[in-house]
């Protein structure tokens, strides 16, 4: 009945809404292969030598300092450049290989190494800045320093909307204390210079997950349908007035907030999930902002066809007592990320979803508080770092990449910052080179001038 | 194959023209953006050294020259552009810049016309253009408008008629101020029969603070002022002094020039004031990080970067930034002009943030004190420091190069005679021989008028920005600017007078002018996110009209700065205001960048990390979600229920008119009343079998509501306020 209304009134505009926003915006270089895109950012510098990279040579040389070891290059953070010894430290974990690839976990991630055959390992990421402002500004939009569109925004400029019922970008951030955490500045799901309709939505853990979205004065959908017929009206006679086509779209837009008020408490409430939900993705899964709850609202969101997902989780900033702090971010993180993976691919989304996990630098091997026994702490590190990606016609099980025997530098196969957003943006249907927006005289783009589509990671 | 298909191409793309082609307007365009990457000012990018931005080199070689003037079919350009050889073809395939069949068309004939270069028109000098003679002497009343009409005329097509009069002062008091006309104003204006009536409304408006805070509030993005220091903690800092100056400086219509030169330099002043220290807050707008293990030098020289690139992009239109690693790539700018620049900036006295416990010294950054109701605030003001500065090679800060002094970009007029410093630049910046401060300037104010400048790229006037949509006119706007002492106030007043912005903005579905680049109806564009929420304050009598001072905390959705997750050790909590500092002008709203306000994020107001001299203006759900369901807007429609019901006792439908009115400066129309009445009748029903409904839209908002009053009723009238304050007519500037 109210379906019929929207299209009565509103439907028109409507039509010329998604004329406008479905199509003069799209822009296919080719046949995707993935539709949409889980990114699940790790943020802080999650340690590559205690999760994925495997380096037992480390033990033998404890105590030694790196650089007699290895050329110093690329750069150090302020914390410890002025440092006389930068002393090696091995983690402590225990690592084993798993899955038909033999890829090495730590004993931290027992999920995820559970299924190391379902995603692909790139133990040769590398990126530029050394300090978590620029380094998680340059994995998100593609440059160190502020003002440039996020990844998300970029799609949605790019490709347009999937669905008439949510926003095209929709953010998620795990809560609570988790440490050492670093803020997350609105401009990393930010829109930069491309229009704000461009930019991500944040949905919030509770009551209210989209901002206004609940109407203070708790009217019902029929008391507030009346309203909006009653808005409708006098903007079309605004419309026919002055031909003015804002109007149009403003009177679209309006029907889409109404139709929010439904979809969006729709997709936030849970009650609909099976048992079988919550044996998969953990108990945590229950309690609105924690990771695992957001995995799985990432999955509902990917079911109706949202196109970019970020979900942040912080807290993997570890200079001192990493033992102390990075079980809990795995604990956190493992069960779920892994199983939104299987998730995904038991309900045929994995074909054409990409699921990426990763943060926006890696760790140092060697300690940053001196210690090398029990208690140790990881500085940021630029030159090399693991990053996982699955689905969306990356290939399954590849290892991609190594790095050197101190993890210090990548020896093979490296990708860059900017090579990987290429190569996501390929599969989205993307030429990274092709899509452009003029802005101050020149045509700028994710990958700004750099970027390199990394073949040998998709099937 | 291609020279027989040549001939067709020309005739059939270029018609019957036969004007000599433009070279700035019609080839420039072309080259600027196909060639110059690889054949232009960039010395390091630059391929088969083939130079296609001068003519001595594109026609250097003899035979085997690039172009030979009056003979496309011997230059070798022709040869490569209709090219069937990827190795051969220009530009080639991996620029993914390919030349339409109408540009090389353009090219070829641009050659045989004999291939004649003129300078960038924006590096030319200013000449006072004498504005064309008029047919239509009664419409054209001022210069302004002659141009435009001259124009208009080329294109056969006629002005718009002119707003209907209370639409013209709901517009030029929106614009101006900010804010809607107040009842009274509308009378007065309707009554007033005397030929000025128009003139007498605009000065009234021009005089009053509510104007100063307006136009304000437009240099605050571009000077990207902020109530927090940006970066990862976005912590807070107090640079509102800095802001109280701009206002004041508008309040007293302070000129240009010198509105200028004492942000830039006002340290640098002989004996300078206190509040000409406090001006050059400017150069201290942009962020600071605190972020541990960063290198102090690194973003000391990211800080003068800024500083640099604001400078630019503000005052010459130009992008300096693209030349913080490389020559331009299209502009006649180098990396020496880029940091010759940056030196006038690189000698202050700072290093790293200010205000942060511990970690940096703060005696070594420059500061003001001055008075604030709890007791004396520090503002950031710039200190001369002599430093030598250096080109940095790809932009590195610990790389190097030779060593510059500061300098203006070679290719404008000499800074020969000017002091080199930040005074020297102020003073050369508006020096009559600037062809571009001028010019620049008074397209954004146009800008701010017309949404639209007559140079659509605001922010680029160099080869890659656009030609002006009325050359003549922009100069003629500059050297009057320019030649009446830079009076800011002479010369908004010019533009609201003209009757190129009286005409109504009505569709013409005669004219196919989407971006109204013929002027030939008024500008319409959604409101800016200030003016959305100070509107509904204002016509339900909330609104606070203190000026100036510490910024205040309206209402927030629970959460936003949590939101940013900061560790435990860096939140803050965000502390409501109360009374009357929740109904402020939105122009003293905390500025938070990493946490935005959200109502004005949503509304499209920049966060500020950077200089932004355009908002986009977006339409978007959540735009109407936050009209509808704001406290703010909730709030009000309930206070403007209370004030008609105060005004016009009597019956509701009086009251509904009169909400009408005082919100959309007109009178309803048949429609429009019985649509409102039929929902006040059908909500009043419900109110009256729901009594909590009623105490629930009643409760929303800080103000109380008087006992004694007929609470279904008002709940009823509030309703209907909220639908009329999110009408696509009350959120747009027609």
């Amino acid at each position: 009945m109210l379906q019929l209304g929207a299209a009565g009134l509103g439907g028109m505009a409507m039509a010329d809404l998604e004329a406008a926003h479905l199509q003069s915006d799209r822009h296919l270089d080719h046949e995707p292969r993935a539709k949409r895109v889980i990114y699940l950012f790790q943020s802080g510098g999650p340690s590559q030598v205690d999760l994925f990279d495997h380096k037992p040579l480390l033990k033998k040389h404890q105590g030694k300092d790196i650089f007699e070891l290895v050329k110093r290059e690329g750069r150090l953070t302020g914390f410890t450049n002025g440092h006389k010894i930068h002393p090696v430290v091995g983690s402590r974990y225990q690592f084993a290989r798993h899955g038909q690839n033999g890829a090495w976990v730590s004993e931290l991630l027992p999920h995820l190494a559970g299924i190391t055959d379902e995603y692909c390992t790139i133990r040769s990421t590398s990126t530029r800045p050394v300090n978590h402002d620029p380094a998680m500004t340059f994995m998100q939009t593609g440059h160190n320093l502020p003002g440039r569109p996020s990844f998300g925004s970029w799609l949605s400029y790019g490709l347009g909307s999937m669905n008439r019922n949510l926003p095209d970008f929709v953010v998620m951030v795990s809560k609570g204390d988790l440490g050492n955490m670093q803020p997350l500045n609105n401009r990393l799901w930010g829109s930069g210079f491309l229009s704000g309709k461009h930019a991500g939505v944040r949905f919030r853990s509770g009551a209210e997950p989209v901002l206004y979205l609940n109407d203070p004065t708790n009217k019902s959908i029929s008391d507030r349908r009346k309203i909006l017929e009653v808005l409708n009206e006098m903007n079309e006679e605004e419309l026919a007035r002055t031909g003015d086509p804002a109007v149009s779209t403003r009177i679209a837009q309006y029907e889409m907030a109404f139709r929010m008020q439904s979809s969006v408490p729709d997709l936030a409430d849970l009650s609909d999930e099976p048992e079988s939900t919550y044996r998969l993705y953990g108990e945590d899964a229950r309690r609105p902002g924690t990771f695992a709850f957001n995995c799985v609202m990432a999955r509902r969101l990917a079911e109706r066809d949202v196109r970019f997902i970020q979900l942040y989780h912080s807290g993997w900033d570890h200079h001192f007592n990493l033992p102390d702090h990075l079980p809990k971010r795995c604990k956190e993180t493992d069960q779920a990320s892994a199983a939104l993976i299987l998730d995904l691919k038991q309900r045929g989304l994995l074909e054409d979803t990409i699921v990426v996990w990763g943060g926006e630098f890696g760790r140092t091997t060697f300690s940053q508080d001196g210690k090398v026994k029990e208690s140790y702490g990881r500085d940021h590190h630029a030159n090399c770092f693991t990053t996982l990606v699955a689905g969306g016609g990356f290939k399954p099980g590849l290892i991609h990449g190594e790095t050197d025997e101190f993890c210090y530098s990548v020896i093979k196969d490296e990708v860059k910052v900017h090579d990987l957003h290429a190569t996501l943006m390929h599969q989205l249907g993307i030429d990274h080179e092709r899509l452009t927006f003029r802005h101050q005289g020149r045509d700028y783009r994710l990958t700004d001038v750099h970027g390199r589509l990394v073949e040998e990671l998709l099937a | 194959m291609w020279t027989g298909l040549f001939p067709f191409c020309l005739a059939v793309c270029l018609g019957e023209e036969t004007e000599r082609l433009d070279f700035g307007r019609q080839i420039q365009p072309i080259l600027s953006d196909k060639c110059y990457a690889c054949h232009g000012p960039d010395e390091g990018a630059r391929e088969a050294d083939l130079r296609l931005d001068r003519r001595d080199s594109a026609t250097a070689g003899g035979k085997l020259a690039a172009i030979i003037p009056g003979d496309s079919r011997s230059s070798l350009l022709r040869e490569h552009i209709f090219s069937d050889d990827p190795d051969e073809i220009m530009p080639p395939p991996e620029a993914k810049k390919p030349l339409s069949d109408d540009e090389k068309a353009l090219l070829i004939r641009w050659i045989d016309e004999g291939a004649e270069y003129s300078n960038h028109w924006s590096f030319e000098p200013i000449v006072k253009p004498v504005p064309p003679s008029s047919s239509n002497e009664q419409w054209a009343r001022s210069p302004i408008d002659r141009f435009v009409l001259a124009r208009m005329k080329k294109e056969g097509i006629a002005p718009s008629p002119e707003m209907d009069r209370a639409g013209l002062l709901r517009r030029v008091s929106l614009d101006l101020t900010g804010l809607p006309p107040t009842l009274e104003d509308l009378e007065a204006f309707l009554g007033d029969g005397s030929p000025d009536a128009y003139e007498t409304a605009v000065d009234l408006l021009l005089s009053s603070s509510d104007h100063a805070e307006r136009m304000a509030t437009v240099w605050l993005d571009q000077a990207r002022y902020a109530d927090s220091n940006g970066y990862q903690f976005d912590n807070a800092r107090t640079m509102w002094p800095w802001r109280d100056w701009v206002i004041a400086a508008f309040r007293e219509n302070m000129p240009y020039d010198r509105f200028v030169t004492e942000q830039l330099a006002g340290d640098l002043l002989d004996q300078p004031t206190k509040d000409q220290l406090i001006a050059t807050g400017f150069n201290r707008n942009h962020g600071y990080s605190i972020e541990g293990g960063i290198l102090d030098e690194e973003y000391r020289v990211m800080y003068a970067n800024d500083k640099t690139t604001t400078a630019g992009t503000l005052f010459l239109g130009l992008t300096m930034d693209c030349t913080r690693c490389h020559d331009h790539k299209y502009d006649p700018l180098s990396m020496k002009d880029y940091y010759s620049f940056f030196a006038f900036f690189n000698s202050s006295a700072e290093i790293g943030a200010p205000g942060e416990k511990g970690r940096k010294e703060m005696s070594a950054a420059p500061y003001v004190e001055h008075p604030s109701p709890a007791g004396n605030v520090r503002v950031m003001v710039m200190k001369e420091k002599p430093r030598e500065t250096f080109i940095l090679k790809q932009g590195l800060f610990d790389q190097p190069g030779d060593k510059v002094v500061p300098e203006t970009p070679g290719i404008l007029p000499s800074f020969e005679g000017f002091a080199p410093d930040r005074l020297g630049l102020a003073k050369w910046l508006v020096a009559r021989e600037n062809p571009l401060f001028a010019r620049v300037v008074v397209n954004r104010f146009w800008h701010q008028f017309f949404g639209m400048g007559l140079v659509k790229t605001v922010d680029n006037f160099g080869l890659q920005g656009e030609h002006p949509s009325h050359p003549q006119l922009l100069d003629w706007l500059a050297s009057d600017f320019r030649d009446h002492g830079w009076d800011v106030r002479r010369l908004v007043r010019q533009i609201v007078l003209s009757s190129t912005y009286r005409q109504s903005s009505d569709r013409r579905s005669e004219v196919d002018d989407p971006d109204n680049r013929l002027l030939a109806r008024g500008p319409s564009f959604r409101l800016p996110a200030e003016t959305i929420r100070d509107q509904v304050l204002a016509v339900s009598g909330l609104l606070n009209r203190k000026v100036g001072g510490p910024s205040v905390r309206p209402y927030q959705p629970d959460g936003i700065w949590e939101d940013l997750n900061a560790p435990p050790s860096h939140r803050e909590v965000y502390r409501q205001s109360t009374g009357p500092d929740l109904y402020r002008k939105s122009i003293y709203t905390y500025w938070r960048r990493a946490a935005m306000h959200p109502q004005m994020a949503v509304f499209d107001a920049p966060n500020r990390d950077v200089c932004t001299v355009e908002r986009p203006t977006t339409n978007t759900p959540l735009q109407a979600l936050a009209t509808m369901h704001g406290t703010v807007f909730v709030e009000s429609a309930r206070k403007l229920a209370e004030r008609v019901i105060d005004e016009a006792p009597a019956e509701s439908q009086a009251q509904i008119l009169r909400a009408f009115r005082l919100t959309l400066s007109r009178s309803a129309s048949e429609k429009e009343r019985l649509l409102l009445n039929r929902l006040h009748r059908e909500r009043i029903v419900h109110y009256r079998s729901d009594q909590e409904a009623a105490d629930r839209t009643l409760a929303v908002g800080e103000s109380a509501v008087e006992n004694g009053r007929d609470r279904a009723h008002l709940a009823a009238l509030a309703d209907v306020c909220l639908t009329i304050f999110n009408l696509s007519e009350t959120l747009t500037r027609k």
